[in-house]
């Protein structure tokens, strides 16, 4: 996992700040899409559901982005940590007043210098943690889209017993060590069946069935995913036997 | 923390589908919010759930360890003794000596109500002793509490005592014995009894031979007397023959009647003979307002007068 991504986001988000500061109306807007994700899980994470943007949720974290941007300062630090710290509060103060409270919203004691805490700093560092392994994700659902394979044909077609599985993905390793056969696959866009039964004596069975299991598991190991690549090579007893 | 079970690699409202950590691809329900990229651990029960199941199970062990804890034993005499619960349940049965194995071999009475259980082997018992016409049998049933020195509550005491009394009665009279002494002294229950003779029983087979008798005779009697003295105009031809005049009204119809019917001797025979017995029938039950035309004489029956006036 790398740490450019995070530092990617914040850096999207510096700019938007500066640019809305500067008077650009439309700073926030051209920018929501890459915004919105980190504070939908905000809102996901302090209201113990799942939130999309449809949710009433979704509008309060709206509004909390402008006053967000309208009271940061650098010397605040990390922006970021900052938005997720106003956007918490906010839905807290959303649920309170739903909940029929009079109760002093806890934002309005809140002094100027004060410092997001530490269970804010946690939550949003574990959101960007989040995101980074997302766009990881993202990146291999486009790849299996090249192959017109979708999640659902994976769950499906996963094998159920533990012997298959291991075999299916020994099959998968031996195509992606095996610059022929990982070159016939990307390009021919098919498993070398023939290949695979005389060098490795592969069950064409298995190949036959779990092809697409086969095939996703390749591109996880070709293209180096890095947050989906320990659970396949975490085998016990090293390469096996097809 | 505890150990990831996968990671998300898509998500809805409700459900996401992971990558488990052995590698396969599961979809999974799940009220917690998951998003593409989170670690997913599992699902986290609600401990009230597990509160729950947890207390259920308490309670059927509980229960069933209560059930099956003796409270009371009911000792009978041969060498039988029966474990009773709380709630008047046998729940262990334990025997001295190859007879009383040999009683309760045949017997299936845990988890039977005691009374009926010590009914049951006592008609066993009794069943398998054999005794002369003259002699009698005695049994012996005791009621006390596990506890060595603690004696059990007296109402419950003699409740129990009451029911395995009749329930010991019911088995004698099964097994065509007849109790001669009954003793209840504290927690004992002491019983003789004897052999119903069997003079006894060939007098009560006689007995219900005459009553047979008598109950048939009676109902021949009662056919007699139910089959009035004119039945004879069922057998015969002319149903009116039989029929009292006073209810006809013309009496040449009844005459031409018969003629009909006069070719055959036997019936004009029965024809005068029902028409002997209607005449009687007549004298006896003639209506005083009635004519001898067999009208109502509704002046006669305004004066109350009862004596026939000749039309």
């Amino acid at each position: 996992m790398s740490n450019a991504e995070p530092s990617q986001l914040e850096k999207i988000t510096v700019s938007v700040w500066q640019r809305y500061k500067a008077g650009d109306t439309t700073a926030i807007e051209d920018s929501f899409d890459q915004i919105m994700p980190f504070c939908l899980r905000v809102c996901a994470r302090t209201c113990g559901r799942y939130i999309d943007s449809s949710d009433e949720e979704a509008s309060i974290a709206r509004m909390a982005i402008l006053e967000a941007f309208d009271k940061y300062e650098p010397q605040r630090g990390n922006i970021l940590l900052y938005l997720g710290y106003v956007i918490r509060n906010r839905i807290i103060d959303y649920k309170r007043s739903e909940e029929k409270r009079h109760f002093t919203p806890f934002s309005a004691f809140q002094s100027e210098q004060h410092i997001p805490g530490a269970q804010t700093v946690d939550l949003a560092e574990q959101i960007l943690d989040d995101l980074a392994r997302k766009q990881d994700l993202d990146r291999f659902k486009a790849v299996i889209q090249l192959y017109d394979i979708k999640l659902e044909d994976l769950v499906k077609g996963s094998p159920r017993q533990k012997k298959t599985l291991q075999a299916a993905i020994s099959i998968a390793d031996r195509i992606a060590s095996d610059q022929e056969m990982s070159t016939y696959l990307q390009e021919k866009k098919m498993i070398p069946i023939r290949m695979l039964e005389q060098r490795c004596n592969a069950s064409r069975k298995i190949i036959d069935r779990y092809r697409k299991f086969i095939i996703a598991s390749t591109m996880i190991l070709i293209h180096d995913i890095q947050c989906l690549r320990p659970y396949l090579s975490d085998r016990k007893g090293g390469e096996q036997h097809v | 923390m505890s150990k990831a079970q996968g990671i998300v690699l898509e998500s809805g409202r409700g459900w996401a589908v992971i990558m488990s950590e052995d590698g396969r691809y599961q979809k999974v329900k799940s009220a917690q919010p998951l998003y593409a990229g989170e670690y997913y651990y599992g699902r986290q029960r609600p401990m009230l759930r597990y509160g729950i199941a947890a207390a259920v199970l308490l309670a059927l062990l509980a229960g069933t360890a209560d059930f099956f804890n003796v409270v009371t034993y009911a000792s009978l005499s041969p060498g039988i003794e029966l474990g009773i619960n709380r709630w008047e349940r046998v729940v262990s049965v334990k025997t001295e000596g190859d007879q009383a194995a040999q009683v309760i071999s045949h017997l299936n009475i845990s988890g039977q109500p005691a009374a009926a259980a010590v009914g049951a082997v006592v008609g066993e018992m009794v069943a398998r002793e054999q005794l002369a016409e003259n002699d009698s049998g005695s049994l012996q049933v005791t009621v006390h509490s596990k506890k060595n020195g603690e004696k059990l509550k007296e109402q419950y005491k003699q409740k129990l005592v009451a029911k395995i009394s009749d329930s010991v009665d019911q088995a004698l009279k099964v097994n065509q014995k007849v109790k001669i002494k009954d003793e209840v002294i504290e927690e004992r229950l002491h019983i003789q009894y004897k052999t119903t003779s069997s003079n006894s029983k060939g007098q009560n087979q006689g007995n219900s031979k005459q009553k047979a008798e008598q109950t048939n005779s009676s109902r021949s009697f009662m056919r007699e007397y139910t089959e009035p003295d004119n039945r004879a105009w069922v057998n015969n031809a002319n149903p009116r023959a039989a029929v009292p005049a006073w209810t006809k009204g013309n009496n040449d119809k009844k005459d031409d009647d018969k003629k009909q019917f006069s070719g055959n001797s036997g019936k004009v025979q029965k024809n005068q003979q029902s028409k002997a017995n209607s005449s009687k029938y007549e004298k006896k039950y003639k209506s005083p307002w009635m004519t001898n035309q067999g009208k109502t004489d509704w002046s006669r029956l305004r004066s109350g007068s009862k004596q026939k006036t000749s039309d």
